[in-house]
Formats: C-alpha cells, structure tokens, sequence
C-alpha cells in the first residue's frame, strides 16, 4: 500500500530531511512512525500525502506511482486517503455534522447518502449526540475523534496520522490508537507517526523508526500488551 | 505488493454519475445562498462595497445617459437640415422649370420648395423691420430661392455637405447656403463626449475589478485554515475557488442595482431643469427619461461580468499562494 523505494528529500539551505528511505507497508497492515522530532517523520508523511514531492526516488501508494500524479490529480489522490492531524484542523464555524460531512460533499454524493454516511461515521467514533454542536463545545479528545470520523467518511483505503494524540493526555491517547485499531481491524491501512514510545509500544505493531533522515530501525516490539478490543468500546 | 492487488480507489465507492451532476447543481445552489448568507451577515461592509462600487459604475453609466440625450437631440437637427438654393437673378422661368425637376429626380433630395422673389421679399419685409426702407427699392433685389430637404439617408453632415457642394454646381444657381458648421461642431463634441466616457469607463471598470478584487481577496485571506483543510482532504481548486466567485457575482449584482438606482435618481433630477427648458424653447428634444429596460438590464450584466472577473482574477492569485506546508 505505501511504498517508499531510495526516498531522498532535500530542503534548500537545510540538511538532508529523508536520506536513503525504504520500506514498505502492506495493505490492511497498521504500522507507526517514530524518531524525535525533527527525524524526518512529518515530511514523510507529507510525502505520502502530496503536501511536499520527493528530491529523488519513488513513493508508491496503491499501485501509483506519485512521481507521476500531475498537480491537478493531487485533490483526486488525496480523497482516497484519510488525513488526521494533531490539532485536528476542524472548521469551527461548522456543526460536527457539517464537518464530517465536507469529503463527501467535495465528492459529490448526494444529499441523502451524505447524512447516511456521516451519521454511520460519528456513531463509529461515538459521537453521534453531538452532531449538530460547533467543535469548540466538545473536549480535545472529542474533537480529535470528529478529525477521525472526517478522514474515515470517504471510506479510504489508507489512514495517515500526524501526532494524533499529541495535545491529548494519556487515556484520551489510548482510546484514540484504539480507534485507530478498529479501523485497521476492517482492513483500512494505517501509518501513524507518533514520538509517544510508551502509547507505542502497547499497541504491538510495526514500528517504523527514523533518525536525522535515515530509517534505522523496523521491528516489532515483542513484549507489548495487545490492546483488547473491548477497550475502547 | 498488496494481496488483492487492488487499487485504493477501488474500495471507494464513488457516486455515480447522474448523483455526480444531480450534486453538482443542489452545492451550486447551495454556495449560491450561502454566500448571499454570508454577505448579510455582515450588512455595513457589504452596503459599504456595494455603494462604492455602484457609485463607479454609475457614473459611466450616467454619462452615457446624458450623451444619449445628446446624440439624440443632434440627430433631430439633421432631420430639419435644409440647403438653401440662391439662384442667378436673371434665371427664366423654363429654366426653372427644369431646374426644379432636376432636383426631384435625385436621391439625396425629398422635396424642394420653391419660394419666388415676390414671396423673398414679402417675407423680409415682414421679419427685417425695414418694410418701409424697401418699398423705395425699384427693383426686387431678391432672387429665386429653392430650399432642398435630403432625404434621411442623407442627413449625416458630411453628405449634406457633399450634396451642398453638387448643387452649387448646377446650371442657374448662384449659390448654396448652408448652415452646419454648428452641427458639424455639436457631431465632434459628442465623439470627443463618447471617447471621454470610454476612457473613463475603461478607468473605472478597473477600479470595480480593483474593489470585487481585493474584497474578495481578503475574503480568501479570512478563510485560509479551512482552504487549507478543504485543500487536504481533497478538494480541489475549482469546488474551493466557487464560493468566492459566487462572493464576486453577488457583489456584482449588488453594485449594479445601487448605479441603476443612483442613475435613475440622478436622470430624475436633471430631467427637471430640462423639463423647463423644453418649454422655453418649445421643443421635444432633451427629454430626458429614465434609464431604459435593455440599459437596466446592461449595467446590471456588465457589473457582474466584472465581479466574477474580479474575484476571479483574485482567486487565481490567491489560492496558488495557500498551499498546505
């Protein structure tokens, strides 16, 4: 599903950002990217979502190849894939509902199968009471599982995250990475980036770790708690 | 690779196309409103816009109106354009004859008035004031006089002019008046009045682009977060670009019904002193109305050409430079 073949990534006036990066995620597989910040994770991510290009080499996700996404195709890439950020980026002047339902209108499905849609994702991330609130009423982890519903409405294929508990506390993480779970239970393909070692490590995923660029580890960590399913729900 | 070998959007299941364009028009709508929606909930700027951007389009607009006006009044005066035909004092009667039907035989001429010495001179003595002094005249100085109406594809100055020219060359004329140098002069002013309005038009339709432009601008610039948002969960350029150029037919539209108004108002007031005029002078020119269907209906289409243009323009520049980072 994501495919990184001799990534280079060069900022001008800057250090290299990615050296050398190969790895590849499998589909329906759930993997988390690590390192301090400034490791390289942010823009790998922003790799795979088209935000930045590659300096040299190949990202490949599903069977395209970016190199070869022409600038106005990016939108049409990007609606297959559900973004979730660490400071969630939900529209504050919008209901809940309206928020979740942006993809879809942007897709251009219709009126009716907007509001089956967004309703079958909030119920998913339990948030359905709140679907006609603005997002400024709801708690930090609450709006953070609104960004979760918003990336999932479209029913996209690959789940990117970019520090999804990082302003969250250590229960709030925990119910937000078993969300994240779930997903990936009904085959959805998940890379996180995440410097939360601790959270990481009781997931019992791949771990994708990056320093100054360069991927020096991929292991899975073998004394981790598996996270029941039940937990979150 | 992956086990099914399956593309991601394969898993989506993507609207079909009839829901595709039954979509497309219910968000058009949708915007439509919502942008109007947008717009009263802020009254004062958006008056603010409006009235300034009616009062830039007004203002050609009145001019216009008046040039109309104008043109109108001059082109009735070349309806009345007549040449006068002096003819040589010692003119026969046969020659007159013929003289006379050689004019109404060409195409350039309507009618032609014969008006003899006897009848010159009665006229004179009734309008000159010097009745008296002439009866001690022996002879009738006067000559025969034929005044030629052109026809009405001949009204224009210059052909009047030309005809002139043609007649005076004639066997027994003597001489052929012809008063249209004012005429000429009130032709060049109102070229020199309609390249006026165009300069000033071409000015001001910049300063309504310049007005929807930057409105709209900072408009885009108050809605960066979500742009960026809407551009990272895909959307693209022209679904993010339309409630702006929604913004600027709106702003159009409302700029376009405050000039009409301004127009309307403006013709209402001038039209009164013309009112007195036209008595003075008994005449039925300069009447001045007020603004036309076809012209309403222009100033409104033109205003909001320009506001999409604008917001367009706006946009273009715009959304290139937001780009999430």
């Amino acid at each position: 599903m994501i495919r990184f073949e001799q990534v280079f990534k060069n900022y001008p006036g800057a250090n290299k950002a990615l050296a050398n990066v190969n790895f590849h995620v499998k589909k329906g597989e759930m993997a988390f990217l690590t390192g301090h910040s400034g490791a390289g994770k942010s823009t790998l991510l922003k790799l795979i979502a088209l935000i930045e290009r590659a300096s040299s080499g190949n990202v490949i996700i599903g069977e395209k190849n970016l190199n070869q996404i022409s600038r106005h195709a990016i939108p049409y890439l990007r609606r297959n894939m559900g973004i979730i950020f660490q400071d969630y980026q939900l529209l504050h002047d919008r209901t809940v509902f309206d928020n979740v339902a942006l993809p879809l209108i942007i897709s251009g499905f219709s009126n009716k199968e907007v509001s089956k849609r967004v309703r079958a994702a909030l119920d998913s991330v339990g948030l359905l009471k709140y679907e006609k609130h603005l997002p400024i009423r709801l708690s930090g982890g609450e709006q953070q599982r609104v960004g979760i519903a918003r990336a999932v409405v479209n029913k996209p294929a690959l789940l990117l995250a970019d520090e999804p508990t990082g302003s969250l506390d250590p229960d709030l993480s925990r119910e937000i990475m078993g969300l994240f779970s779930r997903f990936n239970q009904v085959g959805v393909t998940v890379l996180i980036a995440s410097h939360d070692i601790n959270l990481i490590n009781q997931m019992n995923k791949r771990v994708i770790h990056l320093e100054h660029g360069k991927l020096v580890s991929e292991n899975y960590n073998a004394n981790q708690i598996s996270l029941a399913d039940g937990e979150s729900e | 690779m992956s086990v099914d070998k399956s593309q991601i959007s394969l898993r989506q299941t993507q609207p079909n196309l009839l829901t595709l364009i039954k979509s497309f028009f219910i968000r058009h709508l949708q915007v439509f409103f919502y942008t109007l929606g947008q717009l009263s909930k802020t009254p004062f700027s958006t008056l603010l816009t409006s009235a300034s951007l009616g009062i830039a389009l007004a203002l050609p607009a009145g001019l216009n109106e008046l040039l109309i006006t104008v043109q109108e009044a001059g082109s009735d005066f070349t309806q009345v354009n007549k040449i006068s035909l002096f003819l040589k004092k010692d003119i026969s009667s046969k020659q007159l004859e013929q003289l006379q039907q050689q004019l109404k035989k060409m195409p350039e001429i309507v009618h032609v008035e014969h008006i003899n010495e006897q009848q010159a001179l009665d006229e004179f003595k009734q309008h000159s004031g010097f009745g008296d002094a002439l009866t001690a005249l022996e002879d009738n100085p006067l000559p025969h006089l034929l005044i030629v109406e052109p026809s009405l594809s001949y009204s224009d100055p210059l052909q009047v002019e030309q005809l002139s020219n043609t007649l005076k060359k004639l066997p027994g004329v003597d001489l052929a008046q012809l008063d249209i140098k004012w005429l000429k002069r009130l032709f060049s002013i109102i070229e020199i009045g309609k390249t006026g309005i165009l300069v000033v038009t071409g000015l001001l339709a910049m300063a309504v682009l310049l007005i929807i432009g930057n409105t709209i601008r900072l408009a885009i610039e108050n809605r960066r977060s979500e742009i960026l948002i809407m551009k990272l969960i895909g959307g693209t350029n022209s679904f993010i670009c339309r409630p702006f150029l929604y913004l600027g037919f709106w702003y159009g539209f409302l700029g376009g019904i405050v000039a009409i108004i301004l127009v309307d108002i403006s013709l209402y007031i001038v039209s009164r002193p013309m009112l007195q005029l036209r008595e003075l002078y008994q005449t039925e020119l300069f009447n001045i109305s007020l603004m036309s269907y076809t012209h309403n209906l222009q100033v409104l289409s033109s205003a909001i050409l320009l506001g999409l243009l604008g917001a367009w323009l706006a946009v273009r520049w715009q959304l290139r430079l937001i780009e999430p980072t």
